[in-house]
């Protein structure tokens, strides 16, 4: 990344790597949803860099049996293909929840103080 | 759309292409073709010019970046290969018994319906037309004929025997190829949707032709 504005960016896209998976999974976990449908509201809430780039994550996940993917001929328009959550799907997404909040909650108190306060790794000799 | 937009939007998909080559070619196909679709339908629905149409799609390089060669997450076991399996289930009983085949593909969702057609199609028309050939070849007229009140009815066949003899021989060979052949067909078809759900329908539609073609030129020449 060069330095026009873009360390936000760089830096969002660090974040974005572990978490963006499983916020499809999440996506799924209550109803079956279309790719484009799926991509746009990825996009609009920057957990993706693009829409484009929430296709190659639909087709990892749907490779590694993590969700299911079906075509659906609707009344009018072109043809959609929705995804769903699988069994497998399902119990990767209950293990991130699971572990999410912890996780959330330690990075933040580090960012907030530093992790400093009772006398942290900063402090130590 | 502007011709020049059509330009930009291959330009665009030809960069994805490249930047995803490292993938097999059945996903490279399967991403490009939801790209293509995801383009397409926000193209119906917004005012946006071209170039911020593509531009919200992000880089290919941005693209590529998620389409890495590991899992997207932690695998919880063993990889199934569910995905494989299935496919094969499908497209091994389209061979070997098309209804089967074509009950199952249509069930899985993983074809579009237009796809599940095509194949079902291409081997009724086969297997149909086949037997409308056949029958002809074979079947035969009465023939009475009565001398001094004594009538005789002999079996008259429409064409020359040596030439029935072939006719028949050929008609049985189509027949097999026709049976065999077009649920290899309707397969082949399959298999090349699912890898790529936007592949032009060539193969079923050359089938089609070759079968109707064939049953015409026979027609005609038993007539």
């Amino acid at each position: 990344m060069d330095d026009d504005g873009s360390p936000r960016e760089a830096a969002l896209t660090q974040l974005r790597k572990g978490v963006a998976p499983y916020c499809i999974l999440a996506l799924l976990a209550d109803r079956e949803r279309y790719g484009y449908d799926l991509a746009r509201e990825l996009a609009q809430r920057e957990v993706v860099a693009g829409a484009g780039s929430v296709y190659p994550l639909l087709s990892r996940l749907q490779s590694d049996g993590l969700i299911r993917s079906a075509w659906r001929e609707p009344d009018e328009g072109m043809p959609r293909k929705y995804y769903r959550l699988t069994a497998e799907g399902q119990v990767a997404l209950d293990r991130f929840r699971a572990l999410w909040p912890s996780f959330v909650a330690s990075i933040s108190e580090i960012l907030q103080v530093g992790g400093a306060t009772e006398g942290g790794p900063r402090n130590a000799p | 759309m502007h011709p020049d937009d059509g330009t930009a939007v291959e330009r665009f998909f030809a960069a994805v292409s490249d930047a995803l080559q490292p993938l097999a070619p059945e996903r490279r196909a399967e991403i490009l073709a939801d790209l293509r679709a995801h383009t397409e339908i926000r193209r119906r629905q917004s005012s946006l010019d071209i170039q911020a149409l593509l531009a919200e799609l992000g880089t290919p390089e941005q693209i590529a970046a998620e389409a890495g060669l590991e899992g997207a997450v932690a695998r919880t076991g063993p990889g199934t290969g569910a995905r494989d399996i299935w496919s094969l289930i499908v497209l091994t009983a389209t061979v070997l018994a098309w209804p089967l085949g074509i009950v199952l593909a249509a069930a899985s969702g993983r074809w579009r319906a237009r796809a599940v057609a095509y194949a079902a199609i291409t081997t009724v028309l086969g297997w149909g037309v086949d037997l409308l050939a056949v029958v002809p070849i074979t079947s035969f007229t009465q023939q009475t004929t009565c001398q001094q009140g004594v009538c005789v009815t002999t079996p008259v066949h429409f064409i020359h025997p040596f030439l029935r003899g072939l006719a028949v021989a050929g008609g049985g060979t189509a027949l097999v190829v026709g049976l065999v052949g077009t649920p290899i067909v309707s397969a082949v078809y399959l298999a090349q949707t699912e890898r790529n759900p936007e592949a032009r329908p060539w193969l079923p539609v050359i089938t089609w032709t070759v079968i109707l073609v064939g049953a015409f030129i026979a027609r005609q020449w038993m007539a």
